[in-house]
C-alpha cells in the first residue's frame, strides 16, 4: 500500500491573502446590514411626528406675470402642520392653472392663493388677447420695479421705511 | 503551522479594512438619511390676519420645519424685527409662513389687474361691434351649399390625402401640410379625398383640428373666401374677430398704460 501524499502546504503570501478576503468579507457582511438597519433608524426618527400631505409647488423659480401650467407646477408633499387654507392643494390646481403668479415663487415653494392673480370674469387662456396685451404693456411699464426672486423682495422688504 | 501568523495578519487586516469602510460608509449613510429633516425655525401667523393689518410680535410666532420645506420667500425668526410694525398686503392664516412678499404690493400686479379690468370690457365691446356685421357680410357673400362635396366616387386604390402636422380650425390649408396614405378597403368610404383631388383641396379652410395622420374628409373643408356652410361661415369670422379683439386689446392696454404713466412725468 502506497502512503497518500503529504496535503500541499499553501505559501503564506496566498493564506495571508485569502485570510484577508475572508475577514473583510464576513466583517462587510454584516458592517453592510447594520448601517442599513441603522440608517433606516435614522430616516425613520427623523420623520417622526412630520405627516405629509400633497400640495401644488412650483416646478422651477417662477417670476410675477409667469402663467401657471402644468409645466410649471408639480405636486410634493409637506407636512400637515403646514398646510392650511391659503394653500393650493392638487385638488383646486384647475382654479390656478392659467392664471399669473403676481409674487416670485422659488422652485420647490408651496403655491399659495395669494400669490396667484384671479381676477373676477378673467380667464387669461380664455381672453389671451388681453392678457397678452396687459401683460406686454404693463410689464414694459414697470419692469424696473418688480422684485424677480424672492431675494430680491427680502432686500426690498428690509430697506422699507419704518411706517 | 507556519502558515498561522500569516492566516491572523491576513484576517486581522481584512477586519481592520472592511470595518473602517464600514463604518465610514454607515455614517454617511446615516447622514443622508437625516439629510434635510433638521428643523429649521420659520415666523409663522400666530392668528388668522388681514391684509392692511399691522404685525407685532403677539401675531406671530416661530415654528421649527424640516429644512427641505424651507424656501427663500420664509422670514426667519433673526429677521423678524424686519417686519414687526409693518402693514401685510396679503392675508394670512395661523400656522401660514410669514412670506417677504406679504408686506410688498407689487406694482405689476394690481396695474396688471387694472389694465385688465379696464381692457376687457372694451374688447368685448369691439367683439360686439365687429361680429355680426362681418358675419352677416359673410354670410351674404355666401356661395349656396349646392349639394354634396365634389367626392365622386371612393378611391378604389385607397391612397387618399392626410394631414403632416398639427392644423387648426381656420387654417387654410397649404400642399406642404398634406400627404397621401392608402388606407385599407374597410376605410374606404366617398368622405374621405382621393389622392387624385389634392390639388383642389389646397387653398380651404379647415373647420376642425387635426392632428398629423387624421385623414382629410370634404365636411371639415370649406371655401376660404366665399363659405358655403354656417362652421366656414363662423370660421372665416372668427379669425377677423380675434384680428379685431387682438387689435383692440392692444390700443386699450397702451392708452390705459400711457394714462397711468402720464402724472409721473408730467411735472
Amino acid at each position: 500500500m502506497t502512503p497518500s501524499p503529504p496535503p500541499a502546504k499553501l505559501p503564506g503570501p496566498v493564506v495571508f491573502l485569502i485570510s484577508f478576503f475572508l475577514g473583510s468579507g464576513c466583517v462587510g457582511l454584516v458592517g453592510g446590514a447594520a448601517a442599513w438597519t441603522l440608517a433606516k433608524r435614522a430616516e425613520l426618527n427623523a420623520r417622526r411626528g412630520w405627516y405629509l400631505v400633497p400640495v401644488v409647488v412650483a416646478a422651477k423659480d417662477l417670476t410675477p406675470g409667469t402663467l401657471v401650467t402644468m409645466e410649471t407646477v408639480t405636486q410634493r408633499s409637506i407636512p400637515e402642520q403646514f398646510v392650511t387654507d391659503s394653500t393650493v392643494k392638487p385638488d383646486s390646481v384647475k382654479d390656478v392653472i392659467g392664471r399669473p403668479v403676481t409674487s416670485p415663487v422659488a422652485a420647490g415653494e408651496a403655491l399659495r392663493w395669494s400669490l396667484v392673480s384671479r381676477i373676477e370674469g378673467f380667464i387669461p387662456v380664455k381672453h389671451g388677447e388681453v392678457f397678452d396685451a396687459c401683460a406686454d404693456e404693463v410689464g414694459r411699464r414697470w419692469a424696473g420695479d418688480v422684485d424677480q426672486t424672492p431675494a430680491a423682495q427680502r432686500a426690498r422688504v428690509r430697506r422699507l421705511e419704518a411706517p | 503551522m507556519k502558515s498561522l501568523p500569516f492566516a491572523l495578519a491576513g484576517v486581522l487586516l481584512g477586519v481592520s479594512v472592511s470595518g473602517a469602510l464600514g463604518i465610514s460608509a454607515g455614517l454617511e449613510k446615516m447622514r443622508a438619511a437625516r439629510q434635510g429633516w433638521q428643523l429649521v425655525p420659520v415666523v409663522v401667523a400666530a392668528v388668522d390676519l388681514k391684509a392692511g393689518d399691522v404685525v407685532s410680535m403677539e401675531v406671530i410666532s416661530q415654528r421649527a420645519i424640516p429644512e427641505q420645506f424651507v424656501g427663500p420667500s420664509m422670514v426667519r425668526p433673526d429677521e423678524a424685527s424686519f417686519i414687526v410694525d409693518r402693514r401685510l398686503t396679503t392675508p394670512l392664516l395661523a400656522g401660514d409662513a410669514v412670506l417677504w412678499a406679504s408686506f410688498l404690493d407689487p406694482p405689476w400686479a394690481s396695474a396688471f389687474s387694472a389694465c385688465v379690468t379696464h381692457v376687457k370690457p372694451l374688447v368685448d365691446a369691439r367683439a360686439t361691434e365687429v361680429e355680426p356685421p362681418r358675419l352677416d357680410a359673410v354670410k351674404a357673400n355666401a356661395r349656396s351649399f349646392d349639394g354634396p362635396p365634389p367626392a365622386l366616387d371612393v378611391p378604389p386604390d385607397g391612397r387618399v390625402v392626410t394631414v403632416r402636422r398639427t392644423l387648426h380650425e381656420g387654417d387654410v390649408l397649404q400642399d406642404s401640410d398634406l400627404a397621401v396614405v392608402t388606407v385599407p378597403p374597410l376605410l374606404r368610404v366617398v368622405s374621405l379625398v382621393p389622392a387624385s383631388e389634392r390639388p383642389l383641396v389646397v387653398g380651404a379652410r379647415l373647420l376642425v383640428e387635426l392632428e398629423p395622420g387624421d385623414l382629410l374628409r370634404w365636411q371639415m373643408l370649406d371655401d376660404a373666401e366665399a363659405p358655403s356652410t354656417v362652421a366656414g361661415c363662423e370660421a372665416t369670422v372668427g379669425l377677423d374677430l380675434a384680428a379685431a379683439r387682438t387689435e383692440a386689446a392692444r390700443a386699450a392696454a397702451k392708452q390705459w398704460v400711457d394714462r397711468q404713466h402720464q402724472p409721473k412725468d408730467t411735472p
